[in-house]
């Protein structure tokens, strides 16, 4: 009885070719946009954290200035270069239980477009800061080694990218011993030969130069007295799980004996507080970001997929109403009313099975497409297939196409046979 | 216990065996049939009474609107009646639900219409297989070989694989004979079966139901056509929702 019902409902199908593409679209969209988008998610996040996995200390955070409610990962991007914590504080926040040590870092300030160069060229974005030559034991390296003298610099991996590809290199040692340009403004300019690359980052240090802390001048008032002070600190501490206890210790410090909050009470207007932001915060921000992205694309998915249900009832009630005289020779036959509906739910499972793994290739495929062409972030990332969205999105399918005719096969199971055979 | 004589010289009692020894089939009782809408409503059978027996061969007529199709419907368990009693063997009909009722229909009922009604994308020898696939009567194994038979006994063999919509009227009517006899039953309704034919295929329709007839099927034809009328052996004439007599 149920493969004559199939037959029945896969001639219909085949019989509105272009109906039952129609009505599978929306499954197709549907479940094609959340495939695609977890997909995409996930080989985002599995590329970013085995890409990044040695480029950054997990033991380390920052410590800047910033806005104190936004918090987490978000706040790495709201760190103000203010100088305000002094010698004094970085020799205290050193002696904090659990920290192993830090390093000061002070942004230099450059002076217009043309700020950092090479052969003449500008390099875009390039940050200038002002460290110790102990930057290695925070910031790895991938080319070279930290800096032995003021006349050289370690720059960001991005900085290095561009200084190798005006060598016609995508080779980023290619740029160790090439001499950048940094205007400091005030016609005082420097010239640096580049003795470490830092590796790729996805924690906001690509485009950095760092120089030797000499350059660094950027002083502020301390009770009336000028002393110098560095824009942020990096910290490091013995282990990864002393880390929120080390950062609220730290940020303790500096709100309650440090000489900083003094200094930072000149900038109250700022509104602005200490903060701390550590690197597993910030890869955890960002790795959220993507799910987020992800979940707006999922949630416009599901829209779809709620639109294609309208779709499939439409159309279904359109077909039974299409073929009541054809209900009306099955009931004339010996089909009961749920063996109709039964026929009607084969279609719609059938069209919701092929939508949905249609809907499957279609995703994986965008994903793949969004990959290759870099669209949201460097080319060349794997597509990472997670399998379990296979029977996920087949269910899927079918629960939304059986949902959806549920209703046309109900009325199409309450047809009177003579009102139907009346039909002719 | 004396059986009530009703139109027709049937029979309308409990027994289900007449005094004659013919088995009485189906039995409508004061049955009435009344459509209401907003306009009103519409008596289109007045309490009609009849039985059917085993290996009779039946035509109902009557002028347009008289109520045949009607009575065929019910009589074929396709509609119910507003009031009266249906007997079928000894299960009352108006008793069962709806899943009982269509395989009552399914097993025990054939019916040829006189737009065919066969379903058309599908072949012809589907066609026939399928009250077979909502039955349990016939064995699925056998449901081809049966099929084939019967598409055998009304000349249609050879054609088994076309579809429908490749058939003159007359195949097509044949084939719903086919189909109509696919799982054995008790009783065979035609309504009008000869009313999209010509003279010549008209002849060899009613052929082939006189020919089941003489095999022991039971058979009721509804027609306006006296000339199809007298093929069967025995007469219901209806007028205005009521039996009234049993002329042509």
């Amino acid at each position: 009885m149920v493969s004559e019902l199939g037959r029945l409902s896969i001639s219909s199908i085949r019989r509105h070719k272009l109906r039952s593409v129609l009505t599978t679209l929306g499954i197709i969209l549907g479940v094609g946009s959340i495939v695609g988008m977890v997909s995409l998610s996930a080989s985002f996040e599995n590329s970013f954290l085995s890409s990044y996995s040695n480029s950054f200390l997990p033991n380390e955070f920052a410590v800047g200035v910033g806005m104190e409610s936004l918090g987490g990962g978000s706040a790495q991007y709201n760190i103000v270069p203010l100088p305000v914590f002094t010698q004094h504080d970085l020799n205290a926040i050193g002696k904090i239980s659990g920290i192993s040590s830090v390093l000061p870092m002070g942004q230099i300030t450059t002076t217009g477009q043309n700020a950092v160069t090479v052969n003449n060229s500008t390099i875009f974005a390039a940050s200038v800061t002002g460290t110790t030559s102990a930057l290695g034991g925070f910031l790895p390296l991938c080319n070279g080694t930290a800096f032995s003298s003021t006349g050289q610099a370690v720059v960001g991996y991005s900085v290095a990218r561009t200084v190798a590809s005006g060598l016609h290199s995508n080779d980023t040692s290619s740029a160790l011993g090439k001499v950048i340009s940094v205007n400091f403004g005030r016609n005082v300019s420097g010239s640096f030969q580049i003795s470490g690359v830092l590796a790729d980052s996805p924690i906001g240090y690509n485009d950095l130069v760092l120089v030797n802390l000499s350059y660094y001048h950027e002083t502020s008032l301390l009770n009336g007295t000028e002393v110098a002070a560095y824009t942020g600190l990096l910290v490091l501490t013995g282990s990864v799980s002393q880390l929120n206890s080390v950062e609220q210790a730290t940020v303790s410090y500096l709100k309650e004996s440090s000489q900083a909050r003094y200094i930072l009470n000149d900038y109250s207007n700022l509104k602005m507080g200490f903060i701390t932001v550590s690197n597993a915060q910030v890869v955890q921000f960002i790795v959220s970001s993507v799910q987020q992205f992800s979940g707006f694309i999922i949630a416009l998915g599901s829209v779809a997929l709620l639109v294609g249900m309208i779709g499939i009832a439409n159309i279904m009630l359109v077909s039974v109403s299409e073929r009541m005289r054809e209900v009306g020779i099955l009931r004339a036959i010996g089909a009961k009313r749920s063996e109709i509906a039964i026929m009607f739910l084969i279609e719609v499972s059938i069209m919701g099975v092929i939508g949905s793994a249609v809907g499957l290739l279609f995703g994986f495929s965008l994903a793949l497409i969004i990959l290759k062409l870099g669209i949201f972030g460097s080319s060349g990332t794997p597509l990472i297939i997670d399998w379990v969205w296979v029977p996920i999105a087949i269910l899927l399918g079918i629960a939304v196409s059986l949902l959806s005719g549920m209703y046309p096969a109900y009325k199409a199971s309450r047809i009177l046979p003579t009102e139907a055979l009346r039909n002719e | 216990m004396k059986p009530k004589i009703l139109q027709d010289g049937l029979l309308r009692t409990d027994i289900r065996i007449t005094e004659t020894g013919e088995e009485t089939v189906e039995t409508l009782d004061e049955v009435r049939k009344v459509y209401s809408s907003k306009g009103g409503s519409y008596e289109a059978l007045r309490g009609v009474s009849l039985s059917i027996r085993r290996g009779g061969f039946y035509s109902l007529t009557g002028p347009s609107g008289s109520g045949k199709s009607t009575l065929l419907h019910i009589m074929g368990m396709l509609d119910s009646p507003t009031s009266g009693k249906i007997q079928y063997l000894s299960r009352q009909v108006g008793d069962l639900p709806d899943s009982s009722l269509s395989r009552l229909r399914g097993d025990e009922i054939g019916f040829v219409f006189q737009a065919y009604n066969l379903v058309q994308r599908m072949s012809v020898l589907r066609n026939v297989m399928l009250p077979m696939s909502f039955s349990t009567k016939i064995h699925a194994a056998e449901r081809r070989e049966r099929a084939m038979d019967l598409l055998e006994r009304v000349g249609m063999l050879g054609k088994e694989n076309k579809l429908v919509l490749q058939l003159s009227g007359g195949e097509q009517q044949r084939v719903a004979i086919a189909r109509a006899l696919a799982n054995r039953p008790s009783l065979i309704f035609a309504d009008e079966p000869t009313g999209n034919l010509d003279t010549e295929n008209s002849g060899h329709v009613m052929g082939l139901l006189r020919e089941i007839n003489e095999d022991g099927g039971t058979i009721v034809v509804a027609t306006h056509d006296q000339d199809i009328a007298r093929f069967a052996t025995k007469h219901l004439k209806l007028r205005d929702g009521s039996l009234v007599g049993d002329e042509i």
